[in-house]
């Protein structure tokens, strides 16, 4: 935690709400892509990173300090954006018995190859996924946050993250091989 | 898990649209915070006076009982010349202006705190 946001956010609960800009202009475009990545469109993605960040006000006093603000802000924004992303669910579900059937270096090869229609593929399978799989391979693969840090985002244990970023590995392939 | 492989699915993501935020969304933002506040301060308000209300209307039934039935005062409005003040009818005006004193008094340090 930097020391400088600690002052900060001390002078915001002291009354001086227009530090909060500060916090904002640093978090809002890194929050805004992850939204953007969860949830699939520009709009939806704009008022959720609001309503993340006056959540994130209305809870400031909460904050302890024990994560850096930025996992809090993310805490807030992956909670937020699986809330509202619930009413309009749409998962595209693979069958079970098939990720049994698969081996680690068919997935591997597939999501190691960098040709363009490859990359073509993986980016229309990342796209049927879920809102909390899109989550997390955006952590994981994209912003290369740790596995402690999204486990501290997501507020679940480091074996959890690493299955189901294990499944997800797996379901890109069965997305893509299923197109094929 | 192994960060260095999956390079594929890596350089996807890089390849997935990348939009940004608008350029005023801090301004928005913040006005909407600062509306928010309004609200809140208002709402609180609006409780402190429910429950100033509340808590006199308590007060004021609650010594109309008391004062009809343990003691021997009656709620007829005596004559003017007959009027008199017993030690209890002094205790509960005193109290009832030291109240409306102290209610004023926090009311205006509130606004000021929050203003």
């Amino acid at each position: 935690m930097e020391k400088e946001e600690l002052n900060i956010i001390e002078h915001i609960l002291d009354g001086d709400n227009r530090q909060y800009a500060i916090l904002m202009d640093k978090y809002s475009q890194q929050v805004f892509s992850l939204i953007f990545q969860m949830a699939g469109n520009q709009e939806d993605a704009e008022e959720l990173t609001q309503d993340t960040f006056l959540k994130a006000y209305q809870n400031l006093k909460r904050f302890k300090g024990e994560s850096s603000f930025s996992t809090w802000i993310y805490r807030i924004a992956y909670n937020t954006t699986i809330s509202a992303m619930r009413k309009k669910r749409y998962t595209c579900y693979v069958d079970e018995q098939q990720l049994t059937l698969l081996s680690d270096n068919q997935v591997d090869a597939l999501l190691d190859s960098e040709t363009e229609e490859n990359c073509e593929a993986l980016r229309k399978a990342i796209n049927q996924l879920d809102t909390k799989e899109k989550a997390l391979i955006t952590m994981f693969y994209e912003e290369e946050k740790s596995i402690k840090e999204i486990c501290e985002i997501v507020t679940e244990t480091e074996s959890n993250i690493k299955v189901k970023l294990h499944r997800i590995r797996y379901k890109l392939y069965l997305l893509i091989k299923g197109k094929k | 898990m192994r960060p260095a492989r999956d390079n594929g699915l890596k350089k996807a993501l890089k390849m997935s649209e990348k939009p940004v935020l608008s350029s005023n969304f801090t301004f928005k933002t913040m006005m909407k915070l600062e509306e928010e506040i309004l609200l809140e301060r208002k709402k609180r308000e609006q409780q402190m006076f429910l429950l100033t209300i509340a808590f006199f209307s308590i007060l004021t039934i609650g010594s109309i009982v008391w004062l009809t039935f343990y003691t021997n005062f009656h709620l007829s409005f005596p004559s003017v010349n007959k009027l008199s003040l017993n030690r209890e009818d002094i205790l509960f005006i005193s109290i009832l202006i030291i109240l409306l004193t102290f209610d004023y008094i926090m009311r205006i340090l509130y606004q000021k705190k929050h203003s």
